[in-house]
């Protein structure tokens, strides 16, 4: 476990150029507050721009050639893999907790109370949509590399999209949202119990992908 | 520590269009082993599946007398590699290279990594990528010296160096070596290179195992034979390997034994490593 904290912090040396795009989420975050949005929308939000530019790191290793790097450095392939995850949620937990900071802030400068259901539920959602762009997009660059997969990365981007606007225009859909609604902490507990599922299937995949993959 | 510090055995790995079979071969502790073939032979192969980067499809890799694969953390600790390529990320310094990589090394030696890039003239402030590469190559060395790897890898180390910057490279390997308790695998296409540094050599051609063993044993396997053109018989022609004919002789690599016979009758030399990769891969298109 500790040489996939260590490659979390490696990834974090290779990552450090691209940290001050993260100064556009922050804007982000300021504005939607400002604009009363809800933390669903604030949530996700956050899950799509982390999701987007944290696999800029896939780019970096590409660009740079890093897989020797790894090849020579004293840990194995579930390391780098386990590394790569720990990294990604590492980087939305805290742009999370910022964002939870921002609008929590703004609420108080507004006098508005702050509603503690809505924030978890849109941490909630946040975290499901994150765990399944993330999950589908890291097995296909440990696959292809940055170059080929990014094209097919776009994909859990248009999937989640779809998903949110779906209830606008089927009514089935909203009837079931609108239902499970009712059923607040059970539909928290649920989803929480799918991103799980999710990251673990998603990270055994990556075992396997990055495993096969011609580009090591 | 047993006393071969790589061993590789009947190692086998196909790809769509190249397979690289049956290669077995051992370094020995305290001694400098070249790996050469023409391009595509198999080298870089044979070093990534060494370093896990490819998994083999049969055989067996053990480095320090331990399994690649089942100790492959352990056996990293103490191994260092050269690549022909930076393998750092260009925006880094030296010194973030080392913040980055050096927690990962339980002998990592901060004053002996100082001490490197003070010897090889490396500033810490100065990001990778404006560096020459003769001193992404002596960076890369810093870090193998500072965790005292005991096996060096060295992948094409010396290509796009200078015949100055490449006497310096050798210089330093032969110091590093001189202790007897470290060893290198030194792959590369310049083998004049080796002639100066190795003592012993594994040629792979084509994927397939040549030849290895100690550097004389190689040298006095073959001669070169010449002569001229009206001189070649069919059986001599039987005998060559990769015969190179002009209009005014001929040329080519003979087992040394085989060529014994006709040394009263052609010009029998020496030959280079150059040479015997030029005529054997020759014979063998």
């Amino acid at each position: 476990m500790f040489n996939s904290l260590k490659m979390a912090r490696l990834d974090y040396f290779v990552f450090k150029s691209q940290i001050i795009s993260y100064a556009a989420l922050i804007l982000m975050t300021v504005m939607f507050s400002l604009m009363g949005s809800s933390f669903v929308t604030l949530g996700i939000t956050v899950a799509w721009f982390v999701a987007l530019l944290s696999t800029n790191i896939f780019s970096i290793q590409e660009k740079n050639e890093l897989e020797e790097l790894y090849a020579s450095l004293p840990f194995n392939l579930k390391s780098i893999i386990r590394g790569r995850y720990i990294f990604t949620f590492v980087n939305y937990a805290l742009a999370m907790i910022l964002t939870i900071i921002i609008g929590v802030s703004v609420s108080f400068m507004q006098k508005k109370n702050l509603d503690y259901a809505d924030t978890f539920l849109g941490i909630c959602i946040s975290l499901l949509a994150f765990t399944i762009i993330s999950g589908i997009q890291i097995p296909i660059y440990f696959k292809l590399g940055y170059t080929k997969a990014k094209a097919w990365c776009m994909i859990p981007f248009i999937l989640v999209m779809a998903i949110c606007i779906l209830p606008f225009f089927l009514d089935a859909f909203l009837g079931i949202i609108t239902g499970l609604m009712e059923h607040q902490m059970k539909l928290e507990i649920i989803i929480l119990i799918i991103s799980f599922i999710v990251l673990l299937v998603s990270y055994n995949l990556s075992v396997k992908c990055y495993q096969k993959s011609s580009r090591r | 520590m047993t006393e071969n510090y790589l061993e590789i055995h009947k190692v086998k790995k196909s790809f769509t269009d190249f397979t690289l079979n049956d290669i077995t071969f051992s370094l020995p502790k305290g001694y400098i082993m070249g790996l050469v073939g023409s391009n595509g032979a198999g080298k870089t192969t044979t070093i990534k599946l060494i370093l896990n980067m490819l998994e083999k499809d049969q055989g067996k890799i053990d480095i320090f007398g331990y399994d690649s694969v089942e100790n492959e953390k352990e056996i990293k600790q103490h191994i260092g590699v050269v690549s022909d390529k930076n393998f750092f990320v260009d925006s880094w310094t030296v010194k973030e290279i080392e913040k980055a990589i050096s927690v990962f090394y339980d002998e990592w030696d901060h004053k002996i990594f100082q001490e490197m890039l003070q010897k090889f003239g490396l500033t810490d402030h100065i990001k990778i990528g404006n560096f020459s590469r003769g001193m992404q190559i002596k960076l890369m060395l810093a870090c193998a010296f500072s965790h005292n790897a005991k096996l060096l890898i060295l992948d094409e180390p010396t290509s796009g160096l200078d015949a100055a910057a490449r006497s310096e490279f050798l210089e330093i390997l032969q110091d590093y070596i001189k202790d007897g308790e470290k060893s290198v695998l030194f792959s590369t296409h310049i083998t004049t290179d080796l002639e100066q540094v190795a003592d012993y050599i594994t040629y792979i051609e084509r994927g397939e195992l040549i030849f290895t063993g100690s550097m004389d044993e190689l040298l006095q396997k073959y001669v070169v034979i010449k002569g001229a053109v009206n001189e070649i018989t069919d059986e001599l022609k039987n005998n060559i390997l990769g015969i190179r004919q002009t209009n005014v002789g001929f040329e080519g690599l003979i087992g040394a034994e085989i060529g014994r016979k006709y040394k009263n009758k052609y010009i029998l030399d020496n030959p280079t490593i150059d040479e015997i990769i030029i005529h054997i891969n020759k014979e063998g298109r």
